[in-house]
C-alpha cells in the first residue's frame, strides 16, 4: 500500500519565517533550512533534499551534506520533523 | 418596561481592564457591535473599576454598585430588584467566577422576574471546580496536574511533600502562588485563606507552552463555536497580553471530549498547557468567558453576542471560525476620568453614561474581518 504523506501544519512567509498553525509557535530560519523542512514534509529523501540544496544555493555536496544534517538534527530535537521521519538516525 | 427582543437591557459584570483585566469590557464591547440598540448595565462591586468610565464601545449606559459576592444570594437578589425596577433587565451575563454559586441560587426568582441569566448548571459548574478537576480529567482522559486540597496549612504542606517543589498554592476560585518550600507555602496559604477562605490547594507546577481555548457550550453536551490560541506575552501575573490562533486536532478534540462530559451550557475558557514532548495537561476550565473574548468577535467569531441572542429567545446563527494565524496584542491606554464621576457611583451606588462634544457616541458597527495575508 502507498503511504500517505502526513499533512505539513506549517505556513511560510517569505522563505523565511515559520509558523505552525497547530502549535502556534512560529520562528524565523535561513532560506536553506525552510527549504530542508519544508522538503521534508513534503515526502522528500536525504537524497532528494541534498540534491535541491546544491542546485538551489550553488553549494558543494560536503557542505550541502553537514548543513541538512545539522538542521534535521535541531528539527528531530525539537519534534518538528513528520512522523516518517522521526525514527530515522 | 422595555422590550427584549428590540432593545434588550443586558446587565455584565466584571468591568475591570486594568493589571489583571475581566471579560465584562469585551463582552459589552462584542455584543454591542451584533446588538447597537442594546442597553448595558455595569454589575460593579468597586468604584476603581475601569470599566466604569471608558467611553469606548466597551462603555455601559449606566451601572450599579452591588454587595461583594460574600454577601451571599439574598443581598444579591434584593440589589437586583432594585436594579431591575429602575432598568427592566433582560439578561445577566456574569463574568466573575464568585458570582456563579449566589447566581444560581436566585436563578428562578430572576426567571420570575422575566430575567434570564447566561449561566451553566450547578452539577456542571461544581465538576471542573479546581478541588475535583482530576476526577474529570480521568472521565474525559486528559491528564489533569495532580492537585490537593486542604483547609490546614499542615495538611497542605503533607500534599506537597507528596507532589514535591516547586508546586503551585491556588485558591478555589482565583489566585495561584508558585512555592518553592515549605515556607513559602505557609505564608501562600495564609494569605490565599485570608482573602479567599478554605479550602486552598496545591498543584503539581508543569511548565510548558500555555494554550486557552474560549467556546460556549449547548448544554447538551455539544460545541456550539469555539476559538483556540497559543498565549504570547505573559505578564507577571500569569495574564495573556497576546495570543496567536491555532488549529490543533488534539487541542479540539480535548474540549469537545470535556464540553461533552459536562454538558456544559454557555461560555467557557479552557486552560491547557503542554510541557515539551508531552501531551497537553489540563490546567483549568473558567466558568466564564476570557478577558481576550473580543478579539475573536472583532475575528469573525463574536461568541458572546450568540450567548446574548441565544439566551433572549432571538435568531442565534453559530458564529463562524477565526482562521490559524490571526493574532491579538492587548494595548492599554489612559482614560480620562473625573473625581465627580468616582463620587457620584461611590455616594449615589449608580452612574450613567453620557456622550457629550468631547466624548461622543463611539462607532460600534461590527468590524470587517480582514483578509488573511497571502504567504
Amino acid at each position: 500500500m502507498e503511504k500517505v504523506q502526513p499533512k505539513s501544519t506549517f505556513v511560510f512567509f517569505d522563505e523565511r519565517f515559520v509558523f505552525d498553525r497547530a502549535s502556534g509557535m512560529f520562528f524565523a530560519v535561513s532560506k536553506e533550512a525552510a527549504l530542508i523542512l519544508r522538503s521534508a514534509w513534503e515526502g522528500l529523501d536525504r537524497d532528494d533534499i541534498r540534491k535541491l540544496l546544491m542546485q538551489r544555493f550553488k553549494i558543494e555536496r560536503g557542505t550541502a551534506i553537514r548543513d541538512m544534517e545539522q538542521f534535521l538534527g535541531k528539527l528531530k530535537e525539537l519534534d518538528l520533523l513528520p512522523p516518517t521521519w522521526r525514527d530515522r538516525s | 418596561m422595555k422590550d427584549a427582543s428590540s432593545q434588550p437591557v443586558i446587565a455584565v459584570s466584571g468591568l475591570h481592564r486594568g493589571e489583571s483585566p475581566q471579560s465584562g469590557g469585551a463582552v459589552i464591547e462584542s455584543i454591542r457591535a451584533r446588538m447597537p440598540q442594546a442597553r448595558f448595565i455595569g454589575i460593579s462591586y468597586d468604584a476603581m473599576e475601569t470599566g466604569l468610565y471608558s467611553r469606548n464601545g466597551d462603555h455601559v449606559d449606566a451601572a450599579y454598585l452591588f454587595p461583594y459576592p460574600v454577601a451571599g444570594p439574598g443581598e444579591l437578589l434584593k440589589r437586583l430588584r432594585e436594579v431591575h425596577e429602575a432598568e427592566g433587565l433582560s439578561l445577566i451575563i456574569p463574568t466573575l467566577d464568585s458570582e456563579l454559586e449566589n447566581l444560581l441560587t436566585v436563578q428562578s426568582s430572576l426567571g420570575e422576574m422575566g430575567i434570564k441569566v447566561a449561566i451553566p448548571s450547578r452539577s456542571s459548574l461544581q465538576a471542573r471546580s479546581k478541588s475535583v478537576l482530576d476526577l474529570l480529567g480521568k472521565r474525559a482522559d486528559v491528564p489533569v496536574p495532580r492537585t490537593f486540597a486542604a483547609n490546614d496549612p499542615v495538611t497542605l504542606a503533607g500534599h506537597a511533600l507528596n507532589i514535591g517543589y516547586p508546586c503551585y498554592v491556588k485558591g478555589a476560585l482565583y489566585d495561584a502562588r508558585l512555592v518553592y518550600n515549605e515556607a513559602q507555602l505557609y505564608e501562600a496559604f495564609n494569605t490565599i485563606c485570608a482573602v479567599w477562605g478554605p479550602p486552598v490547594l496545591v498543584q503539581e507546577a508543569i511548565y510548558g507552552e500555555e494554550y486557552g481555548v474560549a467556546g460556549v457550550g449547548d448544554g447538551k453536551g455539544r460545541l456550539v463555536c469555539h476559538c483556540a490560541i497559543r498565549k504570547l506575552l505573559r505578564s507577571k501575573l500569569g495574564k495573556g497580553y497576546g495570543g496567536v490562533v491555532i488549529e490543533d486536532p488534539v487541542v479540539n478534540d480535548i474540549t469537545l471530549r470535556l464540553v461533552k462530559e459536562l454538558k456544559w451550557d454557555g461560555p467557557f475558557e479552557i486552560e491547557l498547557v503542554k510541557p515539551a514532548g508531552r501531551e497537553h495537561h489540563l490546567f483549568e476550565i473558567n466558568p466564564r468567558f476570557p478577558a481576550w473574548i473580543s478579539f475573536p468577535a472583532k475575528a469573525g467569531c463574536n461568541m458572546p453576542a450568540y450567548v446574548a441572542e441565544r439566551a433572549l429567545g432571538l435568531v442565534a446563527a453559530a458564529p463562524g471560525k477565526v482562521p490559524a494565524g490571526k493574532m491579538f496584542f492587548r494595548h492599554s491606554e489612559d482614560m480620562v476620568a473625573d473625581i465627580g464621576d468616582v463620587a457620584r457611583i461611590i455616594t449615589h451606588g449608580v452612574t450613567e453614561y453620557a456622550a457629550d462634544d468631547e466624548h461622543p457616541a463611539p462607532d460600534t458597527g461590527e468590524q470587517q474581518i480582514r483578509k488573511p495575508v497571502t504567504p
